[in-house]
């Protein structure tokens, strides 16, 4: 159907063959590649929930249980992230099968792409339900409990919850009890840490005591058998599989303190709302790829209609539109998005995504207009126009594709621009409260600037290393179209 | 190249214009008016919060802020004057009875309740007509009608000039609506509102002497320019076509202006030199890459200039702070590395000989301009290098060396120059960039400057240094672009824009 095919694919090979060529823009594709990775399979990197687990001799993936679960992950985000844990394998997949033709591999990507957002607005409008809650068991409880008078016991208690519920309960003690053991050795010290595990004991012990002191022997065996209850059954854990690099989700509440990070290697650093660091970073790769990604379609869907008409209707469309850019371009737009993004006050990663597309098109803007200008007296164009096509088919159908490739060494350089403009937004105070961003992180571990600032730089360090990698394959991209390279 | 240049100034004032209707619909748009955290008085008087106040009539402060700032107005359209006389009558109703309407009697969410009392009061001196046919309706409820008698007088008092200069006239002025303002404000007495047959004859005589002195009742031509006169953005732009930015929120005897110059020889410090260091450095390195192209040095320095380029500044300047000024002196000597500030204390700095003074701030500048450097050399760098290589592939170059021309005069007259064209526009193009990396470097550097004055701003929501900052940087570019543009037409003759 379409005889240019081979030449299509010719000239891709050529530009693959060329970047190829670049040793440090083939790194930089790779630390890419390696960070989207991370951040697609964070949750197998970093949770409180086990892969896999043996309980009383059963076999349960809690993990997978509450990948869509709302009340685990609250941030929508996270909810499109474990959606590609998914989609994306079938993705490569399709792509590793088809990539001969052109053809197939776009239908794929649409494909792809509906599928994703299609599942996506379904987990949204439909949200999965809590997986150790069960209605049922609940109602049967209440009726159980009517004709009695006497307070529950815990045996009582444990006969009316699911197992996910029992498995959450004796997980966190089990982990808790882990990290408890793991920071003691860490400091090398049997004083009392402020651990979630010490905390729970000690909080344990005085309701106790009081209980005792009061004689009210019914609570208190509630309390025993509980505490008897969790010892024994996570002895019954037989076989776990924990994520591969940290035992906590970044939203709980790790129980850290930042007040012990000066005695602590990184990676049992704590965010200062007692949230767990190394997750929080691992998680924020999702951030700075989602930003990346959507602030620079934002501003290709707005950057490539406009200068598409100035460039192809010439005359008073191209005047008006030249001296619009002109005047965008002169609004100073660090301090245009960090105003809008003040003085809106909903300090949401979507409203700083969106500014920043929007003030980041011009210069796509500007690439097509100077393509629609030399590409429209060309004699294929005039041959469209013969054959009585409409102006939209021509720009859309015919120029514009001719005028895509050479765009594509300026993405690099704007995903650049939007990621480190959300860092420094974010870095200043203005992102998303309660955000795992690199720059929310950085503006934490400024509080103690300078000094102690452990939380600096880890993040910092995986936003220069994500930046430069950046610059690596757009610097190696624009060497591959550069046809005067071709030599 | 004349049509070129005028043709970029006649666009400057309109730039200017749209950046200021942009910033000021964006300002005036967001949730929560600018004023929402004003409890800033040392009195503790203009709170938003005080609730006996039904028409603001006690917290004159607030509302003297308000009316200053122009937030009693719509934001770029006056349609109150044509306020429905039932609209009045339903609003009139909520604001006493606290319900959404007579025929809905649910209770108003608190929300808007407050801003249906601050709008009706807002839009009082437009409505004054049909505020005065409530209060003379013998027929209306009795609570509706004090209400109308409390907003009618609030319309009818206008603000009193304010500011640090004031002259003879406005002064006079004051004292005038001052004395007709006590007057007007006699009728809120308890007293006078429950005898309201004399209240409202006495209103209604002072409202025919005074109708047309106010314009109470536009008609025609009047409604036309009440309706793009009586704004916000027209009072904020015949105040900026002055030249007047306004003061600051916190204390109204500085100006904006005065304070942005004040900072101002920081900022131009820090961006000036820069630029110039930019300038020579980034030719010397560009020229190195390009006469050994594809060399390892070129390899190197390109790679490094590249990680320099993708390094975010807020990476830089607190690595600068923490691993290098903290704890460390200056190379070769004792001296220890200023962590921030422009000069030493006051106290310091004051007893200090004129070169005593610059070695100091040198001192104190050189990581600030550090961190300011880095990143536009790296760019300009990499720049500058195509543009030299660019310029030895032209046969002119080929001709010069053929011909048995000095090198160094190859380099300096034909290469030199017309790759400087490309350099020094880009470089001059960058003057608008500045604010923006020097906003982070001044706040983490704790100069007070120019990026930090808009900084603390933003987070304080200072209206007017905001609106004043956002122009003074689209300024800036704008004359970047013009400077970048001339240099572009003095460097190479061949050049025609038209």
């Amino acid at each position: 159907m379409n005889p240019n095919e081979n030449i299509a694919s010719t000239y891709w090979q050529t530009i693959w063959k060329q970047f190829n060529k670049h040793i440090t823009g083939k790194i930089g594709l790779l630390i890419i590649a390696l960070f989207t990775l991370v951040g697609i399979y964070a949750p197998f990197l970093a949770s409180s929930k086990p892969l896999i687990v043996q309980y009383e001799g059963g076999w349960y993936f809690p993990l997978f249980k509450y990948l869509f679960f709302t009340g685990f992950y609250t941030k929508h985000l996270d909810i499109f992230f474990n959606l590609l844990i998914f989609t994306f394998p079938f993705y490569i997949l399709a792509l590793l099968l088809f990539h001969k033709t052109k053809k197939a591999i776009n239908l794929s990507t649409v494909i792809f792409s509906v599928i994703q957002c299609s599942l996506f607005l379904y987990l949204i409008a439909y949200p999965v339900k809590d997986p150790a809650s069960d209605p049922s068991l609940t109602l049967a409880r209440r009726t159980a409990l009517k004709g009695k008078s006497v307070e529950p016991t815990w045996a009582f208690d444990t006969q009316w919850m699911n197992d996910y519920a029992k498995l959450n309960l004796v997980l966190r003690y089990k982990l808790r009890q882990q990290q408890h053991e793991k920071l003691q050795s860490l400091l090398k010290t049997d004083q009392k840490l402020a651990t979630l595990w010490q905390t729970d004991y000690d909080n344990e012990q005085r309701i106790v005591e009081r209980l005792k002191a009061q004689g009210n022997t019914e609570a208190l065996k509630w309390y025993t058998d509980r505490q008897a209850w969790l010892e024994q059954q996570s002895q019954k854990i037989n076989f776990m599989v924990m994520p591969l690099i940290r035992d906590f989700h970044w939203e709980d509440d790790a129980g850290g303190d930042s007040t012990l990070n000066h005695l602590l290697p990184f990676y049992e650093l704590t965010r200062i709302n007692r949230k767990d660091f190394l997750s929080a970073l691992i998680f924020g790769v999702r951030v700075s790829l989602v930003v990346g990604i959507i602030a620079v379609a934002i501003s290709l869907a707005i950057g490539i209609p406009v200068g598409a008409a100035a460039g192809y209707f010439g005359g008073t469309a191209d005047i008006i539109i030249s001296r619009f850019l002109e005047i965008w371009e002169a609004m100073p737009s660090f301090l245009m998005l960090l105003m809008i993004v003040a003085i809106a006050q909903s300090k949401s990663i979507f409203l700083v995504i969106s500014v920043i597309g929007l003030f980041g098109w011009t210069g796509f803007s500007r690439y097509i207009r100077a393509e629609f200008l030399k590409q429209r007296n060309l004699s294929y164009v005039e041959a469209c126009h013969s054959l009585g096509f409409g102006n939209s088919r021509i720009i859309f159908g015919h120029i514009l594709p001719n005028a895509i490739p050479p765009l594509l060494t300026l993405l690099p350089f704007a995903v650049m621009g939007a990621v480190s403009s959300e860092a420094g937004l974010s870095f200043l105070g203005l992102g998303e409260e309660g955000s795992c961003s690199w720059g929310v992180l950085m503006d934490e571990g400024r509080s103690v600037f300078p000094g102690e600032s452990y939380l600096l730089w880890p993040p910092a360090l995986l936003l220069t290393i994500l930046l430069i990698a950046t610059a690596l394959v757009g610097d190696a991209l624009r060497d591959a179209f550069d046809p005067k390279m071709h030599r | 190249m004349g049509t070129y240049i005028l043709r970029r100034l006649i666009l400057l004032p309109i730039t200017l214009f749209c950046i200021i209707l942009v910033n000021f619909i964006v300002l005036n748009l967001a949730p929560g008016e600018p004023t929402t955290r004003t409890e800033i008085s040392p009195e503790g008087n203009a709170s938003r919060s005080q609730s006996n106040s039904q028409v603001f009539t006690g917290d004159d402060r607030y509302l003297q802020f308000r009316e200053f700032y122009g937030l009693t107005l719509p934001i770029l359209f006056n349609t109150w004057p044509s306020t429905t006389q039932e609209s009045v009558d339903l609003w009139l109703w909520q604001i006493v009875h606290e319900k959404v309407s007579p025929e809905n009697p649910e209770p108003l969410a608190f929300k808007d309740f407050q801003n249906r009392r601050v709008e009706m009061g807002d839009r009082a001196r437009f409505i004054m007509p049909k505020l005065l046919h409530v209060i003379n309706d013998p027929q209306a409820d009795p609570a509706l009608r004090k209400t109308a008698v409390r907003f009618f007088v609030r319309g009818g008092s206008p603000q009193a000039f304010l500011g640090p200069t004031l002259t003879a006239d406005q002064k006079a002025y004051n004292r005038k609506i001052g004395k007709e303002n006590n007057f007007l404000a006699s009728f809120l007495t308890p007293e006078k509102l429950e005898d309201l047959p004399a209240t409202a004859a006495a209103l209604t005589t002072w409202y025919q002497e005074h109708y047309q002195e106010y314009h109470f009742e536009p008609s025609g031509m009047e409604l036309v320019s009440v309706f793009i006169t009586q704004t916000r953005f027209y009072r904020y732009m015949s105040r900026v076509l002055t030249l007047d930015f306004g003061t600051l929120r916190n204390d109204s005897n500085k100006t904006v202006f005065n304070e942005v110059t004040k900072r101002f020889k920081y900022s131009l410090t820090l961006s000036v030199i820069p630029m110039w260091i930019t300038l020579f450095l980034c030719v010397f390195f560009g020229f190195l890459m390009a006469l050994r192209q594809n060399k390892p040095i070129d390899y190197s320095l390109n790679v490094l200039f590249l990680v320099l380029y993708a390094t975010p500044v807020f990476v830089v300047a607190p690595f600068l702070i923490e691993k290098v000024a903290l704890h460390h002196h200056f190379p070769f000597t004792d001296i220890p590395i200023p962590l921030g500030g422009f000069t030493s204390r006051e106290e310091v700095y004051g007893q200090l000989t004129s070169w005593g003074r610059l070695w100091d701030t040198m001192q104190h500048i050189a990581l600030p301009l550090v961190a300011l450097l880095y990143g536009s050399l790296a760019a300009q760098t990499r720049l500058s290098r195509t543009a030299v290589l660019e310029v030895m592939r032209q046969d002119y170059v080929r001709t010069a060396f053929a011909k048995g021309l000095p090198r160094s005069t190859v380099y300096v007259k034909h290469i030199g120059r017309n790759a400087s064209i490309t350099i020094v526009t880009s470089i001059a193009a960058s003057l608008g960039a500045i604010l923006g990396g020097s906003l982070i470097v001044e706040t983490l550097f704790q100069i007070d400057g120019f990026g930090k004055f808009f900084y603390d701003a933003i987070v304080n929501r200072d209206y007017n240094v905001v609106m004043f900052s956002a122009l003074a940087g689209a300024f800036l570019s704008l004359m970047g672009y013009l400077i970048a543009d001339l240099s572009y037409a003095f460097l190479d003759p061949r050049l025609k824009l038209d």
